[in-house]
């Protein structure tokens, strides 16, 4: 049986093997010619070997070219970046914060809102003071109608003691912080100043932005307890013009100032420079034509001369060597010098 | 005062040098084959091209125009010896006619005269000049030239010291408006000089010293 088996197994191989080799292309074949050729040297075996056959020649690759979508001309608007949407603005500041971390736009991740949160409300466990964070993007810009005190009388009026704190992310310097009435009227504006200096200075020196809010918002809490240590003690600073305070880029306040102060004093400062200008043309082509006379005087004439005897200096220039400076001593022979 | 060939101090009004016995009569002995006939710009020894004679020339009518009473004169030339050179603007400031400011005064003239042989330069000017012009003056005119001279750049050294000389002159100009006095007691001759010239004039000084030797020679 094992015998049979055997056989079996071979003369299937066998049939396997014939039939692929009925798949195959003969193999090439040698003639008496291609051998003289060979030999000299007319052939070589690559040649005949790895020839390929017409249809097997491979076809040159169709240039495609790249479709690209048509974006059209609306996809083409670019956001201001100082823009704030409507949509944002409402869920800002048209109803009161949900949380301590107000991020409508999803400027923080899931997680990093999370974590920044739990700090927040760590805070809110600990202090009685509210400390409310509005996080917006780098160059955005608070519409001039949102006001801090409409926010507070609307929001906070029966919060108690409120911190509130516009952040931009990834430039704390344009930071705002806003105190709730009574808190204001006890930590007065200088004591709000550098409290809002010192939390840009702790986050000023991160690299990172979301760590920048974090070294803010740590530093403003300790701040905040302190503020909280003298609202409780009864203190009452002296009282100042309450208006915001923006810790707002330096640079760019500069500029806008110095933007505003062009654009109000433009108008006289071309007129007084025209007229400086054509005073200044005026006096010297007046100059330039004024004639200067001399009083003249009875002179007694000398050595015979009837117009003139005055003698000045001589000067020579004959070498480099003998500078002016060298000859003011006046000599009859000035060439012997 | 000093005298224009041996530049020693001389007193003021005196008719010869007491030390060299200069006088115009001894240059007008001296320069007579010169032709009095001048303009403002004489280059007689061609030390300029036209174009900067044209430059300096503009320098100095701008010059003349700033100050009607005066004129400025630059005249260069070849002298056979060293101490030409002032007596020549000696001389010619009294005896020259300068062409284009013929209604002018020589005696509110300024001459410059150039050596261009020994590689000179002086400055001369009238009596009316006296009181608001001294050697100092003129020596910081010809000090800014200099430089431009020792460059061969002639002309940038005259329109230099008339620049130089306008500033000098505007300043005594409002200075003297403003306080004549001042600058007329430069040029006065003391009370006491004055009178003692009136009697050497007079020949009264003569005749004392006169009678004072001959009295001590009867005693």
């Amino acid at each position: 049986m094992k015998m049979r088996g055997l056989v079996f197994a071979l003369l299937g191989c066998m049939a396997i093997g014939h039939a692929e080799e009925e798949e195959l292309p003969p193999l090439p074949r040698w003639s008496e010619e291609d051998a003289a050729r060979l030999l000299q040297g007319e052939e070589l075996i690559t040649d005949a070997l790895f020839q390929l056959s017409p249809e097997e020649e491979l076809a040159a690759p169709a240039l495609g070219v790249l479709e690209l979508p048509d974006l059209g001309s609306d996809n083409l608007d670019l956001i201001d970046p100082t823009q704030i949407a409507e949509e944002d603005l409402a869920k800002f500041f048209g109803q009161k914060p949900k949380s301590f971390l107000s991020d409508p736009q999803n400027l923080l991740t899931r997680q990093e809102y999370r974590d920044r949160l739990s700090f927040l409300k760590y805070h809110a466990s600990d202090s009685k003071v509210g400390f409310y964070v509005y996080v917006f993007d780098e160059k955005q810009i608070i519409p001039p109608a949102v006001r801090a005190e409409e926010l507070f009388s609307r929001y906070f009026a029966d919060d108690g003691p409120t911190v509130l704190l516009f952040y931009y992310m990834g430039d704390p310097k344009r930071s705002e912080i806003h105190l709730s009435t009574d808190l204001m009227r006890s930590v007065g504006r200088s004591e709000r100043n550098r409290a809002l200096q010192s939390s840009i200075n702790q986050a000023i020196i991160k690299s990172q932005s979301v760590d920048q809010l974090d070294g803010f918002c740590v530093q403003m809490s300790i701040r905040i307890y302190w503020m909280e240590k003298a609202l409780e003690a009864g203190l009452i600073a002296p009282i100042e013009e309450d208006e915001p305070i923006k810790a707002v880029n330096q640079h760019a306040a500069k500029i806008a100032a110095l933007k505003g102060w062009w654009m109000s004093w433009r108008i006289p400062l071309g007129v007084g420079l025209a007229v400086v200008l054509v005073g200044s043309v005026f006096t010297w082509w007046r100059r330039r034509r004024m004639t200067y006379a001399f009083p003249e005087f009875d002179v007694a004439p000398r050595l015979g001369g009837e117009h003139g005897a005055g003698i000045g200096a001589v000067i020579s220039f004959s070498s480099a060597r003998i500078p002016a400076a060298m000859q003011r001593e006046q000599l009859p022979d000035y060439s012997r010098r | 005062m000093k005298c224009p060939r041996c530049v020693q101090k001389i007193h003021r009004g005196a008719e010869t040098c007491p030390h060299c016995g200069f006088s115009l009569a001894l240059a007008d002995q001296e320069f007579a084959i010169h032709d009095p006939m001048v303009k403002c710009l004489s280059d007689r020894a061609g030390l300029l091209r036209r174009v900067e004679r044209d430059r300096v020339q503009r320098a100095i009518d701008q010059f003349c125009a700033r100050f009607p009473q005066l004129f400025f004169c630059v005249h260069t030339a070849v002298f056979a010896n060293p101490t030409q050179l002032r007596t020549f603007g000696f001389w010619l400031l009294n005896r020259g006619v300068f062409q284009e400011v013929s209604e002018r005064a020589n005696a509110s003239g300024i001459v410059l005269v150039i050596d261009v042989e020994r590689k000179a330069a002086g400055m001369t000017y009238g009596y009316h000049l006296d009181a608001y012009l001294d050697e100092s003056d003129t020596f910081e005119c010809l000090s800014k030239a200099h430089p431009h001279w020792l460059e061969g750049r002639h002309d940038d050294g005259i329109i230099t010291l008339l620049k130089v000389l306008e500033k000098i002159l505007l300043r005594t100009s409002r200075q003297a408006q403003r306080d004549p006095e001042k600058f007329a007691k430069k040029v006065m001759s003391s009370p006491r000089v004055g009178a003692l010239l009136d009697r050497h004039r007079e020949g009264s000084v003569a005749k004392e010293s006169e009678a004072l030797i001959d009295r001590e020679e009867d005693s």
